[in-house]
């Protein structure tokens, strides 16, 4: 049998991150499983970092490259913010990060990133890229490796997808952080990297970032 | 009538097929993936029979497939067999040992031993050159005492006090390796297969979900299934029944259907917790 | 009427039976793990003349890859009452040479009315090793006792060599104690002298070789029968460790 040998630099430690903008709100979830291949590396590890300015910063795929795109990432904000003396909005973030992944076009930081914020006006916004830095902003976003499980839900859940006339539909807070809670629930029942805990982020203009922890099956 | 001739005496094998297959793998298109079960299996033998268990997931890639498998397989009345690998080889290779060993039985008029089952199967697997992915740990008591062979692909076995085998093997053998001691009683046997189990299906990402037991000695078979469920699915939050109208009613006919009643029977079913899938 | 004889040469046919030999198809159909190596006996066996009879000793480890599979491994696999054989290579190729010659000598058995001689035996395994030597991986020792030349031991190594010798070393750990034996091996020794040399040579190469390993099972084969005797890893004799 041939056997293929090769440098491969790429690890995949899967984790799957899902975020929803609301008109004053933003609900950003990440599992906090670590895995590779067959084993669990950590069960008590968030896929989300809070950025310098009450940003989020949602990436999963291999750790290494998600820590280093965050540690390079927040030398970045830093500079800006000598610069400009003030914070670095959510877009300007993004719009960072997009040229930070391309400019590694041929040896690409292998994650699945988004980042989730609030605009200027308190309304909630995301931001996703492919691992190149292609950007695209959403209303709501699922990366990483339960992505086929959870989006398809998601799409009914909040543009009614599955209806005869689809389009957004309004969603409080509460009813979001609780449908988050039992779509990874969902997940977990048919996917094998997805488990131990959810972690749910609420970040609104005025209490900032609330934070939940639900726990799920840990098998 | 030559023609029909010509068509029909080319003589030797047809090799159709391999052509056929290198165009399609010339042209890109790849067969389906043979299904694999990432499994924990384990058993071991203790003062008065053997104490076997399994989990009860079933996965394709990452996939959790099915989580409530039944691994713990049938040979006869005194033998059984745990199976890990590729299922469909697992499932048949069983299902056929079963048949071979309940004709031998009739025919016999004895109890068959479990000596006959693992060289019916070693001899069945050696000839297929590991090309039929069952690893299998078949267990039983017979005349001569409780036995556990583990069977390899090849068509390799040995006989062992205790073995457990899949993805979460690993895990497994190195808790019952840790406390194993000859002769134990029942209950030390089932507290240490157990929580060999628990082990991998928590640490596995390829196990998971319950763990099967069964408890065999000459006198008796006792069935847990489940001995424990590890993890289970939790309440769900919100309701998600749909808005009447999500689907759009085009048209509407209501037609009356004839029938007369030939009987009637009133039966109460028991709610509550869901039957074991028999594979 | 036409008549195609179906035996013509047809060499497409050919060339294509050989491209085919291990499908393409094959390859995406069985899973990786099945294309890998087998379960296989590293191991240290040896064999030794007496005076008197045999002794035969192996090491007790069975591993797939880098996994110990079986620590208690018993290698010494009777064929007869008074015959034994050693195994190493694929542990499914050599159980089954094992299984296949000791049906072929129990039918010798009753068909002679008496047991049959260790160079029969050894005969059979050489000829089951010769006769597969592409598709199989064994490489087998048949020691014994017969009333016609006493004591025996035959090497049967990989391609289907049959050689009596007075001592026979196979697997993986023999490499490391072949110079202990050049060194050591006396013909004619006695029971004792001859029991300590070979529980030595194991021990040798257990601690030397990473397939070799566990404990050490020897046995002593002679005109009154079969004593086995288990030596367990914290009982087998000091030597120096580097």
């Amino acid at each position: 049998m041939v056997k293929q040998h090769g440098w491969y630099p790429y690890e995949f430690q899967s984790g799957t991150t899902v975020a929803i903008a609301g008109d004053d709100y933003v609900v950003v979830a990440s599992d906090t499983r670590l895995t590779e291949n067959y084993s669990i590396l950590s069960r008590t590890h968030s896929n989300v970092y809070k950025m310098h300015n009450n940003s989020l910063l949602l990436s999963t795929g291999f750790l290494g490259d998600v820590l280093t795109l965050k540690k390079t990432l927040e030398g970045r904000i830093k500079s800006y913010e000598y610069t400009h003396n003030k914070p670095i909005s959510t877009p300007a973030l993004a719009q960072m990060i997009s040229i930070m992944m391309y400019g590694r076009r041929f040896f690409p930081y292998y994650t699945n990133t988004a980042v989730a914020g609030l605009d200027s006006e308190g309304k909630g916004c995301i931001f996703g890229f492919d691992p190149v830095g292609s950007m695209t902003p959403e209303r709501y976003t699922c990366e990483g490796s339960a992505m086929p499980l959870l989006l398809p839900i998601l799409d009914s859940y909040m543009l009614g997808k599955n209806s005869t006339k689809p389009g957004p539909v309004k969603r409080t807070k509460e009813e979001i952080v609780k449908m988050v809670k039992d779509i990874y629930m969902a997940g977990c029942e048919r996917h094998v990297e997805l488990g131990d805990g959810v972690v749910i982020h609420v970040l609104t203009k005025d209490k900032g970032i609330e934070t939940d922890v639900h726990a799920l099956r840990k098998d | 009538m030559s023609a029909i001739a010509l068509e029909q005496a080319t003589g030797g094998f047809n090799f159709d097929n391999c052509r056929r297959n290198e165009l399609l793998l010339s042209n890109g298109v790849l067969p389906g993936k043979i299904h694999k079960t990432g499994t924990t299996i384990a058993a071991l033998t203790y003062k008065d029979g053997v104490v076997i268990a399994a989990d009860t997931r079933c996965t394709a890639g990452t996939m959790i497939f099915d989580d409530n498998v039944l691994k713990i397989h049938r040979l006869s009345d005194n033998i059984y067999a745990l199976g890990a690998g590729t299922s469909a080889d697992c499932d048949f290779q069983t299902r056929m040992l079963e048949s071979q060993l309940e004709l031998l039985k009739l025919n016999q008029d004895r109890q068959v031993r479990v000596a006959t089952a693992v060289r019916k199967i070693q001899q069945h697997l050696f000839r297929y050159q590991g090309y039929l992915g069952a690893y299998l740990i078949i267990v039983g008591v017979d005349v001569t005492g409780s036995h556990i062979a583990t069977v390899h692909p090849h068509g390799s076995i040995a006989y062992l006090p205790f073995i457990a085998s899949g993805s979460g093997g690993y895990t497994s053998l190195s808790v019952i390796e840790d406390r194993f001691k000859p002769n134990m009683t029942e209950d030390e046997a089932k507290k240490l297969v157990r929580d060999a189990l628990y082990a991998s299906t928590t640490t596995d990402l390829y196990s998971g979900s319950k763990i099967n037991m069964f408890v065999l000695t000459k006198e008796k078979l006792d069935k847990f299934l489940p001995y424990e469920i590890v993890a289970a699915r939790t309440e769900k939050q919100n309701d998600y029944t749909l808005a009447k109208g999500t689907t759009e009613v085009l048209s509407t006919t209501v037609k009356k259907i004839e029938f007369d009643i030939v009987n009637e029977k009133v039966k109460t079913t028991s709610g509550g917790h869901e039957a074991m899938e028999l594979a | 009427m036409d008549v195609v004889n179906p035996m013509t040469y047809d060499a497409e046919e050919d060339q294509l039976r050989e491209r085919t030999k291990y499908s393409q198809m094959d390859r995406h159909l069985i899973p990786m793990e099945f294309q890998q190596a087998p379960v296989s006996t590293g191991t240290t066996i040896v064999a030794v003349e007496y005076d008197g009879g045999v002794i035969i000793g192996a090491d007790t480890r069975t591993s797939t890859g880098t996994f110990v599979f079986n620590r208690f491994t018993d290698k010494l696999t009777p064929l007869t009452d008074r015959i034994f054989c050693l195994r190493s290579g694929s542990a499914a190729d050599t159980q089954a040479i094992a299984q296949v010659v000791t049906y072929q000598l129990d039918f010798l058995t009753q068909e002679m009315n008496e047991p049959p001689l260790v160079r029969i035996a050894a005969n059979c395994v050489r000829r089951m090793i010769y006769q597969y030597r592409d598709d199989m991986l064994a490489g087998m020792i048949v020691a014994g006792w017969d009333k016609k030349l006493g004591g025996q031991v035959y090497s049967c190594p990989l391609g289907g060599l049959l050689v009596r010798q007075p001592v026979s070393l196979g697997g993986s750990g023999s490499t490391y104690i072949w110079g202990y034996l050049d060194n050591n091996f006396r013909p004619n020794m006695t029971k004792q002298e001859c029991f300590d040399f070979v529980l030595k040579g194991i021990t040798l190469a257990i601690t030397r070789d990473g397939s070799s390993g566990g404990c050490a099972r020897l046995a002593i084969i002679n005109k009154d029968g079969v004593e086995r005797i288990d030596v367990l890893g914290n009982d087998l004799p000091k030597v120096f460790d580097l």
